[in-house]
């Protein structure tokens, strides 16, 4: 037996060896999976799902007699069970005219009442008019079925006639059929800057 | 025939605000105007313009208020003096104020009526167009 042969019989027997030793260890090394994932939901949040039954992404659109959308949508919304009553959270409006115009409404909340053809915007509420009159108030009440709503409170509002307040605001159509008007009633104060006029 | 005279004391600076306070302001939607309506009063320094009604005018590209046009009974008191009318246009930029439709304006004094009144705040001067009339009390101060 020369060296030659000797390395190849040493070699016969160490390199099967070092290979199920490798083998062994590869199963020792995967990665390790994770086994008790946690659901994204807590307990609570379940049982409150499951108890009022509540909406993502809810929308409500509807056309009034005159082919003017109402458009409504909500980034959640519970379904009112009988003692509360529907409310949505993120609330946003969407009012589009007959001539085009577009009413735009946001708040915090809200709350639909199909069966009441209403739907209530509440905190920070903000109003955009189809001049882009931005007025802000507290809560509006409109109405889904036509284009018409109101706010019991005051209201701010700025825009290219100015900064103003008034104590309440309406807005609908006043002669039927006729063209939505915006009403501020129980006073309004407006204050105009005129641009710097060169003299 | 025409008559100028001085109107109020002070020269009017246009750049001023301009307040506005009345019962309600009503804005169209479709054609976006909007309307004081309701013992109307605007202020800009010290002139005081009231009436009824005040429909607002914006200029062409809606970057601003051009004018207002005050109808039914329309004060216009520029201290000392004061104008009445049946209806005026105040232009904001140029401190103009076109009153028409029996015009009385009452200077201390002495009163003068017309058919139309230009007042310019800024100059401090007023015109008295068509049918002008002059009263002029004397002898009592």
């Amino acid at each position: 037996m020369d060296g030659h042969s000797r390395m190849v019989q040493f070699f016969k027997v160490v390199l099967p060896l070092v290979a199920i030793l490798m083998l062994s260890t590869v199963f020792l090394l995967s990665r390790s999976i994770e086994t008790n994932v946690t659901v994204p939901f807590t307990q609570q949040d379940i049982d409150k799902r499951l108890a009022d039954q509540v909406v993502t992404q809810p929308n409500y659109r509807g056309t009034t007699r005159k082919g003017e959308e109402v458009q409504i949508e909500a980034i959640r919304a519970s379904q009112g069970t009988e003692g509360a009553i529907p409310t949505a959270a993120e609330f946003r409006g969407r009012l589009g005219l007959s001539d085009g115009g577009v009413i735009t409404l946001d708040s915090n909340s809200g709350l639909i009442r199909p069966d009441k053809n209403t739907a209530t915007f509440v905190g920070d509420v903000v109003i955009t008019s189809t001049d882009g009159t931005e007025i802000t108030t507290d809560l509006l009440n409109t109405s889904l079925d036509e284009i018409r709503g109101d706010t019991p409170g005051q209201v701010n509002g700025t825009g290219i006639i100015g900064n103003f307040t008034a104590g309440r605001m309406t807005f609908g159509t006043e002669k039927k059929d006729g063209p939505v008007h915006i009403i501020f009633t129980d006073g309004v104060k407006l204050v105009y800057e005129p641009e710097k006029t060169e003299r | 025939q025409e008559t100028q005279v001085a109107f109020g004391a002070v020269k009017a600076d246009p750049s001023l605000p301009v307040e506005v306070t009345s019962e309600k302001l009503n804005v169209n939607q479709e054609d976006g105007s909007a309307e004081f309506l309701g013992n109307v009063i605007v202020i800009q320094g010290e002139m005081r313009l009231t009436a009824e009604r005040v429909l607002v005018i914006y200029n062409e590209d809606r970057s601003g208020i051009e004018r207002m046009e005050a109808t039914e009974d329309v004060v216009l008191i520029s201290p000392p003096d004061a104008a009445e009318g049946d209806w005026a246009e105040y232009t904001i930029d140029s401190g103009v104020i076109v009153m028409k439709g029996n015009v009385l304006l009452t200077q201390g004094p002495s009163t003068i009526t017309g058919d139309q009144m230009d007042a310019d705040l800024t100059a401090g001067t007023a015109t008295m167009i068509g049918n002008v009339k002059t009263i002029l009390q004397q002898g009592q101060n």
